[in-house]
């Protein structure tokens, strides 16, 4: 089957939920109501492809001043001035009736405008919905238009304004056009997320779904594809475990508890209230691959670096050496307004280049806080997350934190996702006389055989965690389960006769 | 770098090297095409952006054309024509200085105020210009 000839968007992001780009020639439609970002994504559109891929392209304005235009591009670094000095971009100023007409000409003077400087590249701002120049529907006055495009072979974008009270209307124009990008902005608790769908585009794959976007000053669009959109097979794949090596976790006492270590490219959760020491383990993971100088990447959410170092310091690390030794690298990012794709998608680049063997997320419970436990964003994000580590071979560690002080009647609280991962190491908080101490139970080990034995640990300042020794002097007798009632309604009692018969 | 003072001599004296702006509406097409530097229109369009009636626009048109600072395809058979502004820096910079100047509302209104006052001399002969008022403005090109 041959290759679609694609033409590349050169937005950033763009590219990758188009799957390489748009098929040469189509017509793409761009709606979305006023402030979407429409202008500013055929803009660059026209000027990466002039810039980056030597495809001259013109713009055409109905309402905005060329001026005006080329000022608010300057925001985003593009020199609209110095292409038009190259002879790889026009801007041509006119009105929708002399554009519709102009382009059933047979002689158009704007498309002559367009081949004079062998432009590849149409961006048409401010389009509405087309009249008939002789009373007819609209939508054969845009096939008319698409077909005078067609001509020239050029691949042209049109920005037109949605003026519909119901989103899910489509305007007749849609039906013409080739490709349709539709941008929407909605608010989000008081905040604003922008979005992108590719509802159609003709001649090629693409993600389909919703995905993320941003207008950054000083460069131009960035878009993140949908994280829960499916990605390359060698993900799903790539959880192939290498059944022999083990990953030392760094905590004295609990490499024992999990037969040496964890899997390669394993997923655990650590689950606790909030200070039952799981960032502690965290630190103590991550130092203990620096020690064996393997490349670890912490993402913390919770704590900002400067603090994430001196709790490090407080145990012993001097995690500040390991990251200049490039053998760390510690990502922040504050939790407020989280856009979830493009959160992702900054991980997924962090991965790529630094190319970990360890990672830690500290923690899971503040993804969940924003994202909301009922909808299946936080599940699909995780996913996404355990995913993107096997792939990359990284042994990673999740903190998540169970609001429960005492006990756990639920591994994950409202958050159903303890399927997802591989080991689950539980940490408790246990009341004896006037002190809570510290109990770490191994919950789950996919593939190992686990004791779930409940094991005191002890954090010392400057020294950091252990798992103590249990003393086989102290430990309870391994009593079968005959010699117990009510072991499915949870409440075990021992027969009275099996403990009557115990010796003391 | 500190603006250079505007008095309406040297707004005249832009003017005088300049040559072909003679009447507001050349100013006020010039300003267009600075801010639309290829527009495709009709002349009654052009007529109703920039507010003069459409005779004095067509003259105006054929004066900037005719000096070289305005291009417009000659063989077009369209309704529409398009107008392309000459590149500011012909003219050794005195265009550029003048529309930069007359792009504000001040410097338009300052640079029309000296156009009257030549049209009105040379209506009525030889009236002294008023040397009273001064603006700011950036250096010229």
């Amino acid at each position: 089957m041959p290759e679609p000839d694609l033409v590349k968007t050169g937005i950033k992001g763009l590219d990758n939920v188009l799957f390489g780009g748009i098929p040469r020639g189509n017509i793409i439609l761009v709606t979305g109501t006023a402030g979407t970002g429409k202008t500013t994504l055929g803009v660059e559109f026209v000027y990466r492809g002039a810039r980056e891929f030597d495809e001259p392209g013109v713009i055409v304005l109905f309402e905005v001043a060329p001026d005006k235009l080329i000022r608010d591009a300057a925001l985003f670094g593009w020199d609209l001035r110095e292409l038009e000095r190259d002879r790889r971009l026009k801007i041509v100023f006119t009105t929708r009736q002399v554009f519709q007409q102009e382009l059933l000409q047979a002689d158009s003077v704007l498309l002559a405008e367009a081949a004079e400087i062998g432009a590849r590249r149409l961006f048409v701002d401010g389009l509405v919905r087309l009249g008939e120049p002789n009373g007819g529907e609209p939508r054969e006055a845009f096939h008319l238009l698409a077909e005078g495009l067609h001509r020239e072979n050029l691949t042209a974008m049109l920005a037109l304004e949605s003026t519909f009270a119901d989103p899910a209307a489509r305007a007749p124009e849609e039906f013409v056009a080739d490709t349709i990008l539709k941008l929407s902005i909605e608010p989000v608790q008081r905040a604003v997320l922008r979005s992108l769908e590719v509802v159609k585009s003709r001649g090629h794959e693409y993600a389909l779904g919703r995905h993320s976007f941003r207008i950054v000053n000083g460069q131009g669009l960035e878009a993140y594809r949908r994280v829960q959109a499916p990605r390359s097979l060698q993900r799903e794949v790539g959880a192939a475990f290498d059944a022999t090596s083990r990953v030392a976790t760094g905590i004295p006492g609990l490499d024992e508890l999990v037969n040496g270590g964890y899997f390669v490219a394993s997923a655990t959760l650590v689950v606790g209230i909030s200070g039952a020491g799981k960032s502690v383990m965290a630190l103590q993971y991550i130092a203990e691959g620096a020690r064996r100088g393997e490349r670890s990447l912490m993402i913390t959410l919770d704590e900002p670096p400067a603090q994430v170092l001196r709790n490090a310091q407080s145990i012993g690390i001097d995690l500040q050496s390991a990251i200049d030794k490039g053998l760390v690298h510690l990502w922040y990012e504050p939790p407020q307004e989280f856009e979830i794709d493009r959160h992702f998608a900054q991980i997924e680049a962090i991965v790529e280049r630094f190319k970990p063997q360890r990672a830690v997320i500290d923690s899971l419970s503040t993804y969940g806080s924003s994202l909301g436990a009922t909808e299946r964003s936080f599940r699909d994000f995780f996913h996404a997350i355990v995913a993107l580590m096997k792939e990359h071979q990284i042994t990673a560690v999740y903190n998540h934190e169970n609001p429960e002080m005492l006990g756990m009647s639920s591994m994950m609280g409202e958050f159903k996702v303890s399927s997802l991962v591989d080991n689950i190491i539980l940490m408790n908080w246990v009341e004896l006389g006037d002190t809570f101490r510290h109990a770490l139970t191994v919950a789950k080990m996919r593939a190992m055989p686990t004791s779930r034995t409940t094991h005191e640990c002890e954090i010392v300042n400057g020294q950091g965690m252990k798992v103590l020794t249990r003393p086989l002097a102290g430990a309870l007798p391994v009593v079968p389960f005959a010699s117990y009632l009510g072991l499915l309604s949870r409440a075990p009692e021992r027969r009275a006769s099996q403990v009557a018969g115990e010796a003391p | 770098m500190k603006p250079k003072r505007m008095t309406p001599k040297r707004i005249a004296n832009l003017l005088d090297r300049i040559g072909c702006v003679r009447h507001p509406c050349d100013l006020d097409l010039l300003l267009f095409f600075y801010r639309h530097p290829r527009a495709f229109l009709i002349s009654e369009r052009l007529a109703v952006y920039v507010g003069y009636d459409l005779p004095q626009v067509t003259q105006s048109l054929e004066t900037l054309i005719t000096a070289g600072l305005l291009q417009r395809p000659k063989d077009s058979t369209h309704p529409a024509r398009l107008y392309v502004l000459e590149p500011l820096n012909a003219l050794g910079g005195w265009l550029s200085s003048l529309l930069r100047f007359a792009d504000t509302r001040e410097g338009r209104l300052a640079v029309i105020h000296v156009l009257k006052q030549r049209q009105s001399s040379a209506s009525s002969g030889y009236k002294s210009l008023d040397l009273s008022r001064t603006l700011d403005v950036s250096p010229g090109g």
